[in-house]
Order: C-alpha cells, then structure tokens, then sequence
C-alpha cells in the first residue's frame, strides 16, 4: 500500500469517528434529562424572558432541526452562542487557545525528556535499586493528582519560597505583542514565541517564569508513561546481539545506550506523544484551573460554574475534533516514518 | 459443567493465585504492597464510625484553620472542622463511586466485547468503531461533559466516569477473544457441536477474566482519580459529604494564607488510594504476561 | 608468557530457577601467533568461554571466579576503562550470527569510523573513512558498498564485514565465535581460507570458537575440548585426531561423516547434554559413555597429562 492510499484511507476512516463523536456530544447535551435553559435561567428571569433566550439560542426548534443545525453549523465554524452573554463560543475559544496550545507544549517536551532519560538510565541498571525506584517513580507520577501536585508545588515555591507564581499567565503589562513592522503584526498567541519576535528577554523571562510549574507539573504526571516505554523497549533492544556486537568493539556505555539502544526504540515514543494528546488535554483542563491559566480548560470550568451549556457543548466539541485531528496527523505521520505500517 | 461449577471453577483457581503471589519475585511484592494499602483505607473507611474523634461536619469543633497539633493532629479547616475526622470519613464517597463505576464497567464492557467479537462481521466492526471514538476522547472531558448534564450524585459521577472506560474493558475483552477464538481447542469445541453460548461461557470466558479483572484494578485508580478531577472542576457531590476530593479543590482557597494541612492530607489519601489499587494491577500485569527478562 | 592465560574460570549464571555454571573451571592459554580449535556441542560453555576473554558475558551470567589474563592485563578486575580500551582494540571479536549483529540503522561505513574514533578520537572521519576501506578491500568488498545497509549485503559479504570490524584495529588476539554457522558450505570454506590467510599474513593469535570438528582440523593448531562447562581434552590437532583420548573426543570424531568411507554407519552418541541446573554427580559424561566405570559415577576427574595430551577421564588413570 502506498502512502497516499493509506492517507486516503484513514482520512476516511476518520468522518464516521467524528460524526460518532459529534453525535455523542450532541446526544449528551440535549437528550439527557433536565433542560439546560431552565437551569441556566433558573433564578433570573420570567418564563416569558426564558422563551426568548430559548428562541436566541436556536433551543427551541425541534431536535432533528437542531441537530442538522449543529452539524452545518460546524462546518462553518460556528460552535454555538454563550448563554451568559449570547456572543460568539468560538471566539472565546479562540482566544483562550493559544494559552492551552503553549502549556500543551511545554509540557510534552518536559514529560517526554524526563520519561525517555528516566527510562533509559532504568533500562541500563536493571534489576537494581535505580531501576526499582525509577519504575515506583513512573507508577507514583501516575497516581498522583494532577491538581494536587500543583498545589504541592504552589505551596513550595509559591507561598513558601516565593520564588515562582502561583497563578496566571503574566504578569499585568507583561504580555509580548510579537512582531511590529510599522503596520504589520504578527502574533502566535504563545508568549514564548512572541517575546521573541519581539525581541524582549525581559518578556520571556518573564513568561517562563509563569509557564515553568503549570508545565512541569503537568509535564511530570504525563512522564510516567514515557518512562515505563521506554525502560521496556530499551531492556528488549539492550539484549539484542549488535548491541553486544558493539560493545565487543570497545563502544562505550554511552554511545550503545544513544546509539544503537535508544534509536531503534524512538519510533513508539513518537506514537506514544500522539496518543498521550487526550490524556495531555485532560490534564490541562485540572491544571489551568489550579494556576488559573487562562486556556481552554479554565474557560471550560468556568463555564461550568455558571452553567452556561451551550458554551460547555462548544468547548467539548472543540475538544473532541481536536484530539481526532491530532491523532490522524499522529498516525499519517507514522505511516510516514514506518513503512512496515502500511503493508 | 454448569454454569455455576465453571464460576466455582474460576474463584477456586483465583485463591491459591493469590497465595503464590509473593513468590513471583518483584511483581508478587507490588501486588501484596498494593493490596495492603487498598486494605487498609477500605478498613479505616469502613470502620469510620467508630475511629473517628470528632463529627466530621460539625462546624467549629477546633479552631479556624489551626496547624496540626495534639488535640488535632492533622489541623481544621476554615470551618473548624477537624481534618483527622473529615480524613477517616472521606474515602466513603470517592471508594463508593469508583465501585459503581468498575461494576457498570464490568457488566456492561464484557458482555458486550464479548458477544459482538465472537460474533464478528458488521457487529464487531460497528461496536468497535463506537467504542474507538469514546476511547478517542479525552477521558475527563466526556465525564465533564455527562455529569454537567446530569448533576451532581454519587450514581451520576459513577456513570460519567462508567461511560469513560466502558471502553477499555470492550477493547481487552475483543483482543483476547479474538486471538482465543481461532485457537484449535475453541475450533474443536465447536466442530464437537458445542454451542456459541457454552463455547463463550466454557472456553472464552474463563481466559479472558485473569486480563479483565487487571485492567479492573488499573481502572479503579483511574476511576478515583477521574473522581478527583471531576470534584475540582465542580461536578461533584453536594457539601455536606465529608470527601477527599472536595478537601483538595476547598482547600485551594485557603492556601495563599499557608494552611498547608488542609490538602496535604486529603491529597495524600486520594495518592495513597489510587497508587494501591495501580501497584495491584501492575503486580497483576506482570504475573499475566510475565516478561521473558532472565 | 602466554597472550592469553585463563586459570580455573567459573562463569555462573544466577536465574531464577537455579545457578548453572556454564564454566567450570576451565583453565587453557594461548600462545603468541597459534590458532586453538574451542570445540563442543551447543551449550557446552564455549561462546561464554569466549565472552569472558573480555568480560561480555550477558547478563544474568556472571564470572564468580578464577583469572583471565591477556597479555598481563587482569580482565576480570581492570576498571571498565581498561577493558573498554581492550575490546575492539587488542581483541577483536567475530560473532556467530552477523545478521543480528550489525546495527540496523547505521551503514557499513558509520560502523567502522564508530569504533575507530571511539578508540582513537584524534582520527579524522576522512582517515577512518580511509582505514576502513583499506581493510575492506582486502576481505573483497567493494569502496562503494560502504555507504549500503546491513540487510543490503548477503550472509557471507556480512560475515566478511564483521571480520573487517574485528580487524580494523590490528589487534593481538582474534576470537572468532561460530563465524561460519549461518553460512552455506561454499561460503563457508571462504571464510575459513580468508581466516587462514589473515592470520598468517598478520600474525594473528586466533581462538576458533566452532561445533565443526572440520574446521579445527584444518587450521586449529591445538585443540580443546569442552563438555558441560569442563575441559575434557587439550592437544595438538594431529594427536587428538589420531589418538582421541577422552570417550567424548572419541565419539565427536566418530560421528562426523566420512566421505571417503562407502557404507558408513552413522553413530552418534546417545543420550543428551547434562542439566546443568542439576548435574550428575562424578564425571559429567559419565551417564553417555560407553566405557563408564563405578569411579566414574563418584569421582570427578582432572585434566592431567597423558603422553601429549591433558584429559579429564578416569579411564587414561587406569592404563
């Protein structure tokens, strides 16, 4: 099967998913018990009022009008209304996504540097205490909540050093504009990136020193994983015969671990980071809302909170087309490396 | 056999499982470690009426947010409410949800994986196919999305967090049927004129439960855990049940002022738990799919 | 002073299970420029023999006692430095199967300059590049392969790259491992003539690791047998295959299939290898030989010397 062919093929694959998806959300939001208005509105307005907000919110067609809605709605982009303010969902989260995307990153890049040395240096004392500790450490990250680690770590290095931020993105007045030629800007929404288009240490020093606990506290939790696939794809390849081939020729330690051990084992790491995605999405929504970082997650508690519920639908909708798209690039990707996939 | 000799047959063989336990070198020790401290937070649990000091609800039975001390070792909180008290009880709830949750998980994935696999064709691939995209989702975002909808409860975040893992079950019971369903003796069973119920209830079943019940306990952890997160984002339970999670998300408020006590502990609870029941499914992998590492 | 000296090496592999010893007090060495024949069955501790020489045994295998010393250097205590600086350099190593042997994802060329810039980093990639065609050229592989994968070559060109490997460095001691199992005949008798003219042309001390007693015949100058992990026989070649002492040297050789001899009826020897997770008491042989006797079964015999031979075996005390 040639790449394309596989391409084509999963792309396919990928629209029933969606639909699956879209579908499932659509049944939970509407169909469930108790109607959303109502609650929404409970308290603050005459039945009268509630049947306009109904009717502004396209709540009052009938199901199948709504689903088709829905769904042609999406199509053009349009994730629904808020009920707190009747504006644009999509452009809420417009807005508050490039904060998610930057922790996102952050915290992948911590989460597999930590797995994949942890993992590797397991691998290489196997069977001792090292090793032992290691693998307890990847089970512990695991069970800790995710919230709770921040919260740890808000009380050390926040109350109690006052070294590190408790909470926010930046600093008021601190937030990089990106790129200004004249009238041209250019922004990517990550303040990492724009502090450097602008040019301002200052600005990403700042910005780091914001980002470092919620992505490192995400960024551990996550490592677990990391740490565990790496150990067992490492001990598998560290007993294969060229590795011991190698090391007859005088390589070191080092360069048989790096070179021969851990390049083969690269690639499902690679898949692991893309199936990771849901789980990475999850632990920012806990983690956003423990540092008041102002992303998709906090935006999606938020929403919560005040029990705005087409906003709340928005928000998952995004969620889900989300970790489908990535899993699809996660896959084309694979295929892309691994030519044994496509057979 | 009947049916009941053949379940007889499976809690016979489980039993001395478990004794040889602490043979199988490390993994036998995560599993008896993870027992232990499962055991241990379900006894003090269970035995909260009876352990506990003070009334756990009872506003201002100790000092507004007082340190640990002597009269209260682990602190109060804001309401003066003891935090040793509020600990001993505050498991009732997260261990009561997560119960339901593997039990609906339980009789609702292995059936299904069951019958749908063995029966292949469009079934199999249609229930796969559902079950992917749930599986696709980010697990806290679908239990969100259910328990926004159907408010707050024990059997309502049971059933958010039940809907999220339905899948994983679905997908090791298919896995397992699948590779047993083509096995000679299955092939054999059948050509003898065994029946598809007595070949699924005689032969499939009983090599699939070992993985399922593994995957149980690893999902228990991850049913505490998602318990958690679905308290702190709100969807919990209401106030009044002294509850872990509902310590942690509380106790937010109260750090700025340095009451580091008010969720360490809780936290610490909720890890000990969660951390029990994955050093058990750990243990339990290993023994099932023991690595050729000697 | 012996290039190689092993004295009464254990080598001990700790499962699970039980402790096997794949190396039973073994003691042989090697002189300056010979070739020795290691032969015996599968399992008999010959590859683990061989490993030990630079202290490669896998792990859970782990050498429990006695001394290995190559050119002086103790093998077994130097720091991990020492050794490292060793192997590749002073001992080169041909492995059995040189599929699984090669790395995968690196090209031929990338496998040499490695090891050549690892042991001497001031070398250029330009030189090492050179050096490392320069050796190829000479096992009959073309400059322009260098850049090809290993699955890009065939078993027998393979097998030549890993000599190339083994020699690249010009080292004292070459320990060929089973370096012609995985080959077809034809290909086989290649690579014995290209050791044979190796060694002869530089000045090689070879070990030959082998089950093929034809081999040894042909290029061995003293062989050694091994049974169980122990020494069953040490000679000269032409004495052990004129006058085959021990009851296993003995049978080896009547089993090879003669294919002058019309009529020939195939023996073999009956039974099987020992556990060695639970040996026999005495003489490891004991219960496959035909000439076992009651101090056989509670004795176990040491390698002494026979006339020109060593044997471990009850019966040469006899006589």
């Amino acid at each position: 099967m040639t790449l394309r062919s596989y391409v084509i093929g999963r792309i396919l694959l990928t629209i029933p998913m969606i639909l699956l998806l879209l579908t499932l959300v659509f049944i939970i939001v509407r169909i469930l018990p108790g109607d959303p208005v109502l609650v929404h509105f409970e308290k603050k307005a005459t039945p009268a009022m509630i049947e306009e907000f109904r009717h502004q919110l396209g709540l009052d067609k009938p199901l199948e009008q709504q689903y088709g809605d829905y769904l042609l709605g999406l199509l053009r982009g349009d994730l629904g209304k808020s009920m707190a303010d009747f504006s644009s969902v999509g452009q809420q989260i417009f807005t508050a996504f490039p904060a998610t995307l930057e922790l996102s990153i952050f915290s992948m890049i911590i989460a597999v540097l930590l797995g994949v040395f942890l993992g590797a240096r397991a691998s290489r004392s196997y069977n001792s205490v090292e090793d032992h500790s290691i693998r307890v450490f990847g089970i512990v990250s695991y069970a800790i909540p995710v919230f709770f680690l921040g919260m740890v770590f808000q009380l050390i290095f926040g109350i109690g050093l006052h070294i590190l931020p408790t909470g926010g993105r930046i600093s008021p007045g601190m937030e990089p504009h990106g790129l200004a030629l004249g009238d041209f800007r250019f922004s990517t929404g990550l303040y990492t990136v724009d502090s450097v288009l602008e040019g301002d240490p200052s600005k990403l020093f700042a910005t780091l020193r914001y980002l470092l606990l919620p992505s490192l506290t995400l960024g551990i939790v996550l490592s677990g994983i990391f740490v565990r696939l790496t150990r067992s794809n490492m001990l598998e390849t560290l007993r294969l015969d060229f590795v011991t081939a190698a090391r007859a020729r005088g390589l070191s330690e080092r360069a048989v671990l790096y070179g021969y051990a851990l390049r083969n084992a690269f690639l499902p790491i690679l898949t692991m980071m893309g199936l990771q995605f849901a789980a990475l999405l999850a632990g920012a929504i806990l983690t956003e809302t423990t540092f008041s970082w102002p992303g998709l997650g906090r935006y999606l508690v938020d929403r919560i909170a005040f029990r705005d519920y087409t906003a709340i639908q928005g928000a998952i909708v995004f969620f889900g087309l989300l970790v489908a798209l990535v899993s699809l690039v996660v896959d084309i990707l694979y295929a892309y490396l691994d030519p044994r996939i496509r057979l | 056999m009947t049916d009941t000799q053949t379940r007889g047959r499976i809690v016979v063989q489980l039993i001395p499982g478990l004794a040889s336990l602490r043979k199988r070198g490390l993994a036998g020790w995560f599993a008896v470690i993870g027992l232990a401290m499962v055991f241990v937070v379900v006894l003090m649990t269970a035995t909260a009426p009876w352990i506990s000091p003070h009334d756990p609800n009872e506003i201002g039975t100790g000092p507004v947010l007082g340190p640990p001390s002597l009269s209260f070792p682990l602190g109060t909180n804001h309401l003066g409410q003891d935090m040793l008290s509020r600990l001993i009880w505050g498991g009732s709830t997260m261990l009561q949800v997560a119960a339901l949750s593997v039990l609906v998980c339980f009789i609702v994935g292995v059936p299904v994986g069951l019958l749908t696999s063995y029966a292949g064709g469009l079934v199999d691939r249609s229930a796969s196919l559902a079950m992917d995209s749930i599986y696709a989702f980010p697990g806290l975002v679908l239990a969100i999305a259910i328990a926004a909808m159907l408010g707050p409860g024990v059997v309502n975040m049971s059933l958010s967090i039940a809907v999220v893992y339905v899948p994983s079950y679905y997908r090791i019971v298919r896995s397992q049927v699948l590779s047993i369903k083509e096995l000679p003796y299955v092939e054999a069973a059948r050509t003898l004129g065994a029946s598809g119920r007595s070949t699924l209830l005689r032969y499939i079943l009983p090599n699939v439960l070992p993985s399922v019940v593994a995957v149980a306990t690893v999902n228990f952890a991850d049913a505490i855990l998602t318990a958690a997160g679905l308290t702190f984002v709100g969807l919990g339970l209401p106030i009044s049940t002294p509850d872990w999670g509902w310590d942690l998300t509380y106790g937010r408020r109260l750090l700025p002022s340095g009451a580091w006590w008010v969720i360490t502990f809780p936290g610490l609870m909720i890890v000990i738990l969660a951390l029990g029941f994955a050093f058990v499914g750990e243990g339990l992998s290993e023994l099932l799919n023991p690595k050729l590492e000697q | 002073m012996p290039l190689l000296d092993i004295q009464s090496l254990v080598v001990e592999y700790h499962t699970l299970k039980a402790v096997v010893r794949a190396v039973d007090r073994v003691s042989l060495s090697v002189e300056k420029g010979e070739t020795l024949g290691l032969v015996g069955e599968s399992g008999c501790g010959k590859s683990t023999l061989g490993l030990s020489a630079i202290r490669l045994v896998p792990s859970p295998g782990r050498i429990t006692n006695g001394r290995v010393s190559l050119d002086g250097t103790d093998v077994i205590n130097c720091s991990d430095e020492v050794i490292r600086q060793i192997r590749g350099k002073r001992v080169g190593y041909i492995f059995q199967d040189p599929m699984t042997s090669l790395n995968p994802v690196k090209n031929i060329s990338a496998h040499f300059v490695e090891m050549i810039q690892t042991h001497e980093p001031k070398a250029s990639s330009e030189d090492a590049l050179k050096r490392s065609q320069d050796v190829l050229k000479r096992l009959g592989i073309l400059p322009e392969r260098l850049r090809d994968f290993p699955h890009q070559f065939s078993g027998g060109m393979r097998q030549r790259v890993m000599i190339g490997l083994a020699l690249a460095l010009n080292p004292d001691l070459l320990i060929a491992d089973e370096p012609t199992t995985s080959l077809d005949v034809i290909v086989e008798a290649q690579i014995v003539e290209l050791l044979k003219e190796l060694k002869e042309s530089l000045g090689l001390t070879l070990i030959l690791i082998t089950h093929n007693i034809g081999i040894v015949a042909e290029t061995a100058d003293r062989v050694v047998v091994m049974y169980a992990g122990r020494v069953a026989e040490l000679a000269d070649t032409d004495t052990l295959f004129e006058k085959p002492r021990h009851p296993y040297t003995q049978a080896l050789l009547n089993s090879v299939p003669n294919i002058t001899k019309k009529d020939q009826v195939l023996s073999w020897i009956p039974g099987a290898p020992p556990d060695l997770a639970e040996p026999p008491l005495g003489c490891l042989y004991h219960p496959r030989c035909p000439f076992v006797f009651d101090r056989c079964k509670r004795e176990e015999p040491l390698l002494t010397q026979h006339n020109s031979s060593m044997v471990a075996c009850h019966l040469c005390d006899k006589r």
